[in-house]
């Protein structure tokens, strides 16, 4: 039985649509009641607050559901984007869009013929995880926008999977892309925080991808073959890895030192940043660490054609769970000692351990978007080493 | 400019089809209605189970998390195949089972969304099976926003779930025990409403928030009178009286003197009394004559997150002195805002009204750098110049001249110690 009481259910596909398009400017069309759009500006997406309409909720009522009144909702759709002039529209399923199978893809086509921008159909229904809306996205954006590279750029980068549900707040993103410009390379664009689309344009330009997110996974793999472009996976966290990474960028592997003490620490969130955690943990303060994914990451490991380095390295006892109850009992077994995680995990631990507050937009949605917390680069190191100093 | 689509000079509002038609709703949860998780939950010793597709579940499970409710709140995510095939029918009952073992609540509300509405799901003999077993109230609800805009709203719904429960207790008619329908936060026992009430006889007065047993909430079947001070408790009145035989009033919570004035004639015409109300007055008259300095000649706007009708409050502002710019409004306008309507066609015609969940709303806030005073957090969105008065449910429940008094108060409370609109809604949750 899969009760939710403590924590919340994981945003669905179409908020991870939703994170993905929100800084590109279109719009966003969430094909259901009004409640669809609200709870995303609300709830999950501060970038809403005093903006223009980015995701907007078709609106629909019983009868529109019962009688079926797409075309009113066509011509609705496009003259909101043509008024608006977004650069481009994307309609998104909902369970109800779902349960009474409207034809989105026809729908969106219809839109297109009205207005003069490109219109993505994504085809969502709100009980797959935002992973697989986010993915579903990114895939669109790159098949609709992404153009033969004129030129490449031989120091030039993607940065893939970067989903406000993942990484927060956009600056905490500041530290990596210093880091990367340090290291004498150029960010064409990051997949999808902070770049317009005509940046996204140009991302066959780059030579090397970095993905940052599980999210980015699938966009990499479509980078590859279709453009050729290599990947790297992983975020770097402390200042030993911001080296390794450098290294990596220069093509060569590395392997980072770790010292392991007998203390036992748990990492509760998204994979990606999850292993690159506990490869700071276990480098740089000796604590062995458990990743507890609340995505699937088998695929982060897999043989994957145009990976050409990881930060990431698994272990037996990492386990992929969104269960409240399954999670509760791995991280109240006697050896765990500290957590690293969303606060609102803390409800869930029985006596006491320590907890290192890491905010996961995707389980509190807005609720510590401007709490004071760092993971990526040196300041992330020195974020975990100050927590760790209070615990110790 | 495309703000002219999202707007209506109020002396040109004539009808309901004349408001503003947004193509797209942009916000809005903010709007008219309560949360239907929140409001199911003033029913005391209740613990609440939603159930279907992720996505929906996240809103709910915000708010409680928000409000801090979640203890009470249990959600059971389910696949969509399923909910069309009828397949989780067992899993929601053994997740009722599952929870009144943990909780041993008096009363489970089982909340279900709008894929069972579209779908009609049938979970009568899920329920009626849960209750034998376990001797436990089984309330079904359902959060369908499909429904918003129609009649009944889903949060009258949710409000009206409780006439589910009271419909079988009436066993007797208490002629000293009354209910006020309609509070989110309760009334005081020291407010002026009750100390009237017990002047006209009352002894014994019920809200659904002050209720702490069961016991107390069965009372509330035996009241011989039903005071609604919110739009949102009159569909459960209208039940009550049809139905059960008790009869009600609908005196909404007003920041107008005249209908604070209007509002205790009718009780006083229900109870048959003349209400001591000389003190209350003056001291109302009093603060209105010092305070409403604060608001002569400035720009205001009303939004319509205030707890009561925005329509009221703007004229009630105009009345005490405001140059009301705009109302920021959600269709369909009830029915008794029509006549706020007409009184402000006469003395304020070129306000605007909005939509507020227009999606040209935000295209160019310049439009309101002017406002100098927006009330209601929704309002405060757009007016990004403006210092912002919520105003809101969550804040406090007030009525009568009190009410009066205590707008003003946050109006000098506000001017003297602005907080921004951003903190209202990300810092004190006022906007979900």
């Amino acid at each position: 039985m899969e009760l939710y009481h403590y924590l919340l259910p994981l945003p669905s596909g179409y908020f991870g649509v939703s994170s993905v398009l929100y800084d590109l400017g279109g719009l966003v069309v969430v094909y259901g009641p009004a409640g669809g759009a609200w709870h995303i500006n609300i709830e999950d997406e501060p970038r809403w607050y005093r903006n223009k309409a980015t995701v907007l909720g078709a609106g629909l009522l019983e009868m529109d559901v019962i009688l079926g009144k797409d075309p009113a909702f066509v011509e609705r759709i496009a003259t909101v984007a043509n008024d608006l002039k977004r650069c481009f529209v994307a309609i998104v399923g909902t369970p109800v869009s779902s349960i009474i199978g409207v034809d989105l893809k026809g729908l969106a086509k219809a839109v297109e013929k009205r207005v003069g921008v490109p219109v993505l159909c994504i085809n969502t229904t709100g009980a797959e995880t935002y992973l697989e809306g986010a993915e579903r996205a990114f895939l669109a954006l790159a098949k609709t926008f992404m153009q033969p590279p004129t030129q490449k750029i031989q120091k030039g980068i993607n940065i893939l999977g970067a989903i406000h549900l993942d990484m927060g707040n956009p600056s905490h993103l500041k530290p990596l892309f210093s880091l990367i410009q340090e290291a004498g390379w150029e960010v064409v664009s990051c997949w999808s925080m902070g770049s317009r689309v005509e940046e996204i344009k140009r991302a066959a330009c780059a030579s090397l991808n970095l993905v940052i997110g599980r999210s980015g996974l699938k966009l990499a793999a479509f980078m590859y073959e279709n453009y050729g472009i290599p990947y790297i996976i992983g975020l770097p966290v402390g200042e030993k890895m911001g080296k390794e990474l450098v290294q990596l960028l220069a093509g060569k592997q590395t392997t980072l030192s770790k010292k392991e003490g007998k203390k036992k620490a748990v990492i509760i969130g998204e994979p990606v940043i999850g292993y690159s955690l506990k490869r700071c943990l276990q480098a740089e303060f000796g604590l062995k660490a458990q990743v507890i994914s609340i995505l699937p990451f088998d695929a982060l490991f897999a043989e994957n054609k145009g990976c050409i380095g990881s930060l990431l390295e698994r272990d037996e006892g990492d386990v992929y769970t969104t269960s409240e109850a399954e999670i509760a009992a791995l991280i109240n077994q006697p050896e765990i000692n500290l957590i690293v995680a969303d606060p609102c995990y803390e409800r869930l631990i029985k006596g006491h351990k320590h907890f290192i507050p890491l905010p996961h937009t995707a389980m509190s949605a807005r609720f510590y978007w401007e709490m004071d917390y760092e993971y990526i680069g040196r300041v992330g190191g020195e974020y975990l080493k100050k927590q760790l100093e209070v615990v110790r | 400019m495309l703000i002219e689509k999202a707007r209506i000079k109020i002396g040109d509002l004539k009808e309901k089809k004349d408001f503003p038609f947004a193509p797209l709703e942009a916000i809005g949860p903010n709007l008219s209605g309560w949360g239907v998780v929140e409001t199911s939950l003033l029913l005391p010793q209740s613990v609440c189970l939603m159930v279907g597709p992720l996505a929906c579940l996240r809103h709910s499970a915000f708010m409680a998390h928000a409000r801090k409710f979640y203890d009470r709140f249990y959600m059971l995510p389910l696949e969509e195949v399923d909910i069309v095939m009828g397949k989780h029918i067992p899993k929601v009952k053994a997740a009722m089972a599952e929870i009144i073992k943990k909780e041993s609540p008096k009363i489970l509300l089982l909340s279900g969304t709008c894929c069972d509405h579209i779908l009609g799901t049938e979970y009568k003999e899920a329920i009626k099976e849960i209750k034998e077993e376990f001797g436990v109230e089984v309330i079904y609800l359902v959060m369908a926003p499909l429904t918003i805009g129609l009649k009944p709203s889903p949060f009258e719904m949710a409000y009206t779930a409780l006439y589910a429960y009271l419909k079988d207790k009436r066993t007797r008619e208490d002629k000293k025990a009354i209910n006020i329908l309609g509070t989110f936060l309760p009334l005081e026992e020291e407010s002026e409403l009750y100390s009237l009430l017990k002047q006209a006889g009352c002894e014994r007065i019920y809200q659904i928030p002050t209720c702490r047993e069961i016991e107390d909430l069965n009372e509330m079947a035996s009241a011989s009178l039903n005071i609604v001070v919110h739009p949102l408790g009159r569909i459960l009145a209208e039940k009550m009286k049809k139905e059960m035989g008790i009869n009600y009033v609908f005196v909404p919570t007003s920041y107008d003197f005249e209908e604070v004035e209007r509002n205790y004639k009718r009780m006083e015409e229900e109870f048959n009394v003349n209400f001591d109300l000389a003190s209350l007055k003056k001291q109302a008259k009093e603060k209105i004559e010092t305070a409403s300095e604060l608001i002569k000649d400035k720009k205001v706007t009303v939004g319509c997150s205030i707890n009561g009708s925005c329509f009221e409050l703007a004229m009630a502002l105009v009345r005490y002195g405001a140059k009301l710019k705009a109302i920021f409004a959600r269709g369909p306008i009830k029915s008794f805002e029509w006549e706020y309507i007409k009184w402000l066609q006469v003395h304020s015609p070129e306000t605007y009204v909005y939509n507020i969940s227009h999606p040209y709303l935000g295209e160019d806030l310049r439009v309101f750098d002017e406002i100098e005073i927006a009330f209601g957090v929704d309002a405060g969105i757009y007016c990004t110049q403006a210092v912002n008065i919520p105003l809101s449910r969550y804040q406090a429940q007030r009525y009568g001249y009190e009410n009066i008094i205590w707008l003003f108060e946050e109006i000098e409370k506000n001017l003297a110690n602005p907080v921004s609109n951003y903190d209202w809604i990300y810092k004190h949750n006022l906007l979900i």
